[in-house]
């Protein structure tokens, strides 16, 4: 599904040139799991952007499946996205103006579903995520672990191929984290292939295999599965 | 989609209220500004659109050259447009009307006091004042008849049919009523209470008839669709020429549109200067003004939010949106808020609408009904959407998802520079709008204190009558009696006018060159005892002394121009008769308060042409004791006029009229402006002072004092209000010189004033910033520090 190959990002200010990612190999399979670990500024959010198409590389290949798409416009990158990528972060990032319901039908708007369809789509997840009787609740109403289901539902309600996890369980406990990761794993087993960067082994062990980074680079992968 | 879009930015409305109102208020505010001063354009521009052959009507002006000076005003001889309806063929109609004059309407005991015209017979074709009564074709054929508003007619008749009953005329002639018209609307140029046709003596019409010379009538044409007007003006001159071979005024007609008759009003050189339009550009420029300033304030807090509306696009961007779609919901949000602004400005029209109209002295509606009207609002939405939202949507949807997601977003210092530039452009515009209301009521003041040569308080002034004049010096002595009065005089004109001009009389020794144009007046015995007048050389009229009635008072700008050595017993000739100058009188300010004194000679009042009586009050004799006692004396002498008086310090400072509403209305629009302009600054010092939160803490664990720190945030601010004056200075001075420039007696502009306005600015900066500050600067540091 994703195919890396000499992928370069260099952060440039008026004095320091940072390289982020330096010439990086990645390979990940439709229907994976993957956790990446390193420790901090090694580049895994900058992977994770890319990987998003929320950025662009500077140099190297990048294809999706089976599409270069390093080079694509911002408009081409959208449509990819909006058909494709599903994301789940850290602090949520959800909309504090809007409902539960409203945050998790905003991918559905974005990609035209009609209105009875989505109706249909954002009950479906809710009741799967059991967040039915918090659907009119906005998020800072909900606890850490309730947000992040909720994130986790937004992120999966248009039933994207790959869902791109940036320390899911990073703000809860252990008990909503491990919740969490129940769920990620589920959507797993049903097919959608997900990219987790992580700091917690014990999350990364959900995942069928781990790629560790340091300095941009990828140094060394387990095999769990 | 859409209804998400607005969905969020109600909720984004509601919860950030501080900040929605602001940007609300700023905006209801300009755009109820904007509202006022469209609807008065409007209605400038609605003048004379009711008549129903608008375009092809046409007034005649005409310019003469006197002592190389071009004058272009009305006054188009009798026989002018009889001549062009006879010979012009494209001309439809030709008519022709006196200038308005005051008149008492009689009918049995209910006598008024009214102001008509003498008119041509087809005048109600020509102008189609809708009749509610009688037949407008005929209606002024007949030589005795009148026409009345409804109003009028209602004042004379109550609710009897008017309609061929009798009217006297200043208790002489019979009219009979044989049409009503509908009150003339406000917007129309031509205003009266009643007309009647012209009507001559068989001997006086075979002069008249025949007199090229004389010029007391004002013009109208309205020709057929397509004339070539250049033409046409050709051939009007023509027609004068044939008729007029020795012309000394080199009189040279034109014709002015019913368009222009409003806005166009001034002529200089011969060529129209504009007019009223020149206040209707101004207003049009402080519309839109205001309205900036308002959508600065719009641009700069919303801008100025964007760390917190970040994360919104952030995860919009990352959920599939696309660039367009959030600049589009952005500008939704700004639009919403146009829109409940526009609300709210539309009500606040609404209720303030009948004081604009005392204040600018129309009778404005809200044109509801009017299509038009909703045409400029719904452009005025859409115009302050755009010029507040747009700018805003790009910034705020430019953001990169990655970097705000990723949590280490700030928003960039880049856009302090156009924030900035922003502010700057808000206070200049403030600061010009101040100055130019400061200097426009010092040059009212300038004018109104301006030495008038005379004493126009507690000088009453008095219409005269046929009658009146006959027992003038029963009046005179009967006044005298009462003990409220000093001195009475009378006079052709009012004290506050002059009707007559014409070319100065000849001296012995006069030079070749040496022509000038006067100002003439007929006044009576007591002139310069009543009015306060200064002789300068000679003496005053006085009564009883035959000799007088050849007498003749030079003012001094005449004498300047004669340079007579020892005036006074020499002998002048005017109009064929010899006259003695008798005195040289200081220069009286009668005509425009703004300009120098023309020349101006005095002769002895002759019972000809009643004119006015001139009473001066005994000093610390209160008016409204004094006039019941002069009325019942004028009622004795004079039954059949109506009792009126005006004062003429009251009818001087009607000269003031034009300036006084441009000088209030600036005074209103400058205040706004600067107070749209704080709300904005305000806004834009709490926002700045939010993200400096932890900054403040720090520096003032560091030992910053709550001074230091409101002087730290405030400096920012001084420095920009500072910039915008330096840049504001300048132009406010090119503007307003410009404008003092149109007026030959008025102020130098002074630095002080510049230095006034600016120190104001900036304390006021000051405040604004140590009220938003003290807050921040006095909260304890330590519970900001373990919050962060």
């Amino acid at each position: 599904m994703i195919q890396i190959k000499q992928l370069k990002k260099v952060y440039r200010t008026d004095e320091v040139e940072t390289v982020a990612l330096n010439a990086i190999n990645l390979m990940v399979e439709k229907g994976e799991f993957v956790a990446i670990m390193g420790p901090s500024g090694c580049g895994k959010t900058t992977l994770m952007n890319i990987l998003g198409l929320l950025d662009e590389p500077d140099s190297g290949s990048f294809i999706f499946n089976g599409i270069e798409i390093a080079h694509f416009s911002e408009s081409q990158r959208v449509q990819l996205r909006k058909q494709n990528i599903g994301f789940v972060f850290q602090n949520f990032n959800l909309i504090d103006e809007l409902t539960v319901y409203e945050n998790v039908e905003l991918p559905l708007i974005y990609t035209g579903h009609k209105s009875s369809e989505r109706k249909k789509m954002v009950t479906e997840v809710l009741e799967r995520m059991q967040l039915m009787h918090r659907r009119s609740h906005y998020p800072q109403q909900l606890s850490g672990g309730q947000q992040q289901r909720v994130a986790v539902a937004r992120a999966v309600v248009n039933k994207p191929a790959l869902i791109l996890a940036d320390e899911p369980t990073g703000n809860l406990d252990s008990k909503n984290g491990n919740e969490v990761m129940q769920l990620l794993t589920e959507l797993n087993e049903q097919g959608t292939t997900i990219v987790m960067v992580t700091h917690s082994e014990h999350d990364a062990k959900y995942s069928h295999r781990i790629i560790r980074m340091l300095d941009g680079q990828t140094i060394m992968e387990n095999i769990l599965v | 989609m859409i209804i998400n879009y607005l969905k969020i930015a109600f909720r984004n409305l509601l919860r950030q209220k501080a900040f929605s109102f602001t940007n609300i208020l700023g905006l209801s505010i300009g755009l109820a500004c904007a509202l006022f001063i469209v609807m008065w354009i409007l209605d400038e521009f609605s003048y004379d659109r009711f008549f129903k052959n608008y375009d092809t009507i046409y007034s005649i002006k005409v310019t003469r050259t006197f002592d190389n000076t071009k004058n272009t005003d009305g006054a188009v001889a009798y026989p002018l447009t009889n001549a062009i309806a006879e010979k012009i063929p494209q001309v439809k109609y030709a008519v022709e009307s006196t200038y308005p004059s005051s008149h008492v309407l009689a009918f049995n005991e209910n006598k008024i006091k009214k102001t008509g015209y003498q008119v041509s017979a087809n005048f109600f074709k020509l102008f189609t004042f809708p009749f509610l009564q009688g037949n407008a074709a005929t209606a002024v054929t007949d030589p005795n008849s009148v026409v009345l508003t409804a109003a009028t007619a209602q004042a004379l008749f109550g609710n009897h049919s008017p309609l061929g009953k009798l009217v006297t005329l200043d208790n002489q002639q019979t009219y009979k009523v044989t049409g009503v018209i509908a009150d003339i609307p406000h917007n129309s140029t031509l205003q009266f209470d009643f007309v009647i046709p012209y009507s001559f003596s068989p001997e006086d019409y075979q002069h008249v008839a025949n007199d090229w010379v004389n010029a007391f009538n004002l013009g109208y044409i309205e020709v057929l669709p397509g004339t070539n007007i250049a033409a046409l003006e050709k051939q009007i001159n023509q027609l004068y020429k044939q008729n007029n071979p020795n012309d000394d005024a080199k009189t040279s007609y034109l014709l002015q549109p019913m368009s222009e008759w409003r806005l166009y009003s001034d002529f200089k050189d011969g060529k129209n200067v504009g007019g009223m339009i020149d206040y209707v550009h101004l207003f049009s420029i402080i519309a839109v003004v205001i309205l900036l300033i308002a959508c600065i304030n719009f641009m700069n807090l919303s801008t100025a939010q964007a760390e917190k509306r970040a994360k919104e696009v952030g995860v919009r961007k990352t959920l599939g949106s696309d660039r367009a779609s959030l600049v589009f919901q952005f500008f939704m949000e700004s639009f919403l808020m146009v829109c409940i602004a526009f609300v709210i400005a539309l009500l606040l029209v609404y209720l303030l609408l009948p004081s604009f109209n005392l204040m600018v002295d129309k009778q404005i509606k809200l044109p509801f009904a009017n299509a038009k009207f909703w045409l400029y609002a719904v452009l005025m939405i859409v115009f302050t959407a755009i010029v507040a939202g747009i700018y805003p949507a790009v910034y705020l949807s430019s953001f990169n998802a990655a970097t705000v997601l990723k949590g280490t977003f700030k928003a960039s210092n880049k856009l302090l520079a156009p924030r900035k530039l922003l502010v700057i452009g808000q206070f200049a515009a403030s600061f010009v709008l101040i100055v130019a209301t400061i200097i426009v009521y010092q040059q009212i003041q300038h004018a109104r204190h301006r030495d008038l040569g005379y004493n126009p308080n507690d000088l009453i002034i008095v219409s005269s009558s046929p009658e009146l004049d006959n027992n003038y010096e029963v009046l005179k002595q009967q006044l005298l009696n009462t003990g409220v009065v000093d001195a009475v005089t009378r006079t052709t004109s009012p004290m506050t006018e002059i009707w007559n001009y014409s070319p100065a009389p000849d001296w012995p020794g006069r030079p070749q060159n040496n022509n000038f144009i006067v100002s003439a007046m007929a006044v009576g015995s007591d002139f310069a005892k009543t009015t306060g007048a200064r002789m300068i050389a000679g003496r005053d009229f006085k009564e009883g002394s035959i000799a007088d009635s050849t007498g003749i008072i030079y003012n001094k700008a005449a004498m300047d121009k004669m340079n007579l050595p020892d005036p006074i017993g020499k002998q002048v000739k005017f109009f064929g008769k010899t006259f003695t100058i008798i005195g040289v009188m200081d220069n009286i300010v009668m005509a425009s308060p703004y300009k120098q004194v023309d020349p101006m000679i005095m002769l002895f009042y002759d019972n000809k042409r009643p004119g006015f009586v001139d009473i001066r009050l005994k000093n610390g004799v209160q008016p409204q004791n004094a006039i019941p006692k002069i009325a019942a004396i004028y009622k004795t002498l004079n039954p059949a006029y109506p009792f009126e008086y005006k004062f003429a310090d009251d009818e001087f400072n009607k000269k003031f009229a034009t300036e006084e509403l441009i000088g209030k209305l600036t005074n209103i629009f400058a205040s706004i402006s600067i107070f749209i302009c704080c709300i904005g600054l305000a806004g834009l010092v709490s926002f700045s002072i939010q993200k400096r939160f932890k900054e403040i803490a720090i520096r003032k664990i560091l030992g910053a004092s709550v001074w230091q720190i409101i002087e730290l945030i405030a400096a920012d601010f001084l420095k920009l209000v500072a910039i915008a004056i330096v840049i504001a200075i300048p132009i406010t001075w090119w503007l307003m010189n410009g404008w003092l420039n149109n007026y030959t007696y008025h102020v130098t502009i002074q630095p002080m004033v510049f230095a006034l306005v600016a120190i104001v600015m900036l304390l006021i900066t000051l405040i604004i910033v140590g009220l938003n500050a003290r807050n921040a600067a006095t909260t304890n540091p330590a519970t900001v520090i373990k919050s962060e």
